[in-house]
């Protein structure tokens, strides 16, 4: 669940139900208000580009294909009084795109600042149900270090993923691809994101038991701790 | 006037849907049909396998049923039936000896099994299952992804018995649930590979026969068929050159 996106979804809502009650109080020839709403809605039909904005896709509205819907079914109605009565909201639907806009401009920066993306805390904060899986043979018979990891949680510093390095490296010294050995041979399961964040994470950990790489659906981190954060299983 | 009888076929209507919706996704499950019959379904001109025996009835849970079988020809097939619209259906079945996992819920790894079948002669010992993703790696933009290399292994026994089936192990379920989670997130915004689709994690299996050799078992040697919808899938089978051994 990503809570600060759902808050400025209901604030973007908010706004447009706001800027519809003041139109509505200006009207003196009433509109319905189930059709006005419904007005609302398919106003904010459009044809609409997306642009990559900070790990992800933002929509621009760029023409108004429900205002024109509803003017084609409205203009001929009434000698165009009916036409009248609902054009300013028609035009809000389109309108409140620039509204969700705003707010997908604003959401990354705010999700920042409650979840920095630096932290390993962000991605893993609740560890009581932890456990450490062999997701490759080269992994030894390690198990989590539950309490390493908690000691270690706020000191643990962000560096930077050598994919292409790790990736032929391993395939180098093995000459056969699927003979390499893994640098990530250990999955860390059964963890939680932080509260609100709307991360679902795959998390790895590094053959050394050091290094934590974090997927998550917008993007990738590296982590590594000063000791391991794996003891020997029984 | 009107209203008074409109009401009441309202009502009915409505009792009716109700009825029929329970009829078909809510009642329990009828008795299952008895040998003859599954006989019956399978050799039809649909199906066209020539059963000699129906080995048994597994039931996987009340609604799931796994039945192994004999062909004339000497095959080992498996095949899938399942309680679906008030009526027990085929849902799967081949005669090729390849093992086949069956994702009864997609979203529940906990639902999936594997089941296998193969002719005595074989004389195998055991079976090994894999879970297996490749590595990979991707740098578009400045942004780097590695994508860890999965290889996880689980041995069944063949004992007496031609067939078997076994459920997931637990620790592939976990980084099933896991994977298959960071997969639903990454849909809106395809990731860093914008050209490729994201690698998938694939089933393998590879067999053991009682003197070590982990040949392809291929007595009988015959080419098998089968059907089946997207909730099944052949496990790939793997050469010693396809994994990795310690």
């Amino acid at each position: 669940m990503n809570a600060p996106g759902i808050v400025l979804n209901l604030v973007a809502w908010g706004a447009i139900f706001i800027l519809a009650r003041r139109i509505y109080s200006k009207q003196d020839l009433k509109p319905i208000i189930w059709k006005l709403a419904i007005v609302i809605f398919v106003g904010l039909f459009s044809f609409s580009i997306n642009l990559p904005y900070m790990d992800q896709q933002i929509k621009l509205a760029i023409l108004p294909l429900g205002v024109w819907v509803l003017y084609g079914i409205y203009s001929r109605k009434d000698e165009g009084k009916s036409w009248e009565k609902y054009r300013k909201y028609a035009w809000l639907g389109f309108f409140a795109n620039f509204i969700f806009l705003a707010a997908s401009l604003i959401l990354p920066l705010v999700h920042l600042g409650i979840y920095p993306d630096s932290e390993i805390s962000t991605y893993i904060s609740d560890i009581n149900k932890a456990k450490v899986i062999k997701t490759h043979p080269s992994a030894g018979s390690k198990i989590l270090d539950s309490n390493s990891l908690l000691v270690q949680l706020d000191s643990i510093k962000e560096e930077s993923i050598f994919s292409e390095k790790w990736y032929y490296e391993a395939f180098e010294s093995a000459g056969e691809l699927s003979k390499a050995e893994e640098i990530f041979p250990y999955q860390l399961a059964g963890t939680e994101a932080k509260w609100g964040s709307g991360f679902e994470t795959m998390i790895f950990v590094e053959q050394d038991g050091k290094g934590i790489l974090i997927t998550t659906g917008q993007k990738q981190v590296y982590f590594r701790a000063e000791k391991t954060l794996l003891k020997k299983g029984e | 006037m009107r209203k008074k009888v409109l009401m009441p076929l309202l009502l009915i209507s409505i009792l009716i849907a109700f009825g029929i919706f329970y009829w078909y996704y809510l009642a329990p499950p009828a008795g299952f049909p008895d040998k003859e019959k599954i006989k019956a379904i399978l050799s039809d001109p649909n199906n066209r396998v020539d059963i000699a025996e129906i080995q048994d009835t597994i039931f996987l849970d009340d609604k799931h049923v796994y039945i192994p079988f004999i062909t004339e020809e000497e095959g080992h097939g498996i095949s899938f039936w399942e309680w679906k619209k008030h009526e027990w259906q085929l849902s799967s079945f081949s005669t090729g000896s390849m093992p086949q996992i069956w994702k009864i819920d997609s979203d529940d790894p906990s639902s999936h099994y594997i089941m296998w079948n193969f002719h005595p002669e074989n004389n195998l010992d055991f079976l090994t299952f894999f879970l297996i993703k490749e590595r990979g790696f991707s740098v578009s933009d400045g942004k780097e992804k590695y994508d860890p290399g999965i290889q996880m292994d689980y041995r069944a026994e063949v004992g007496e018995k031609s067939y078997g089936y076994t459920s997931i192990p637990t620790e592939w379920q976990k980084y099933m649930e896991a994977e298959n989670k960071l997969m639903a997130a990454m849909k809106p915004n395809p990731l860093f590979n914008d050209f490729f689709p994201p690698a998938q994690y694939y089933f393998g299996w590879q067999s053991t026969s009682v003197d070590g050799s982990t040949e392809f078992p291929s007595y009988p040697n015959m080419n098998g068929y089968g059907s089946g919808g997207s909730s099944t899938e052949h496990l790939r089978f793997l050469n010693e050159n396809d994994i990795f051994i310690r």
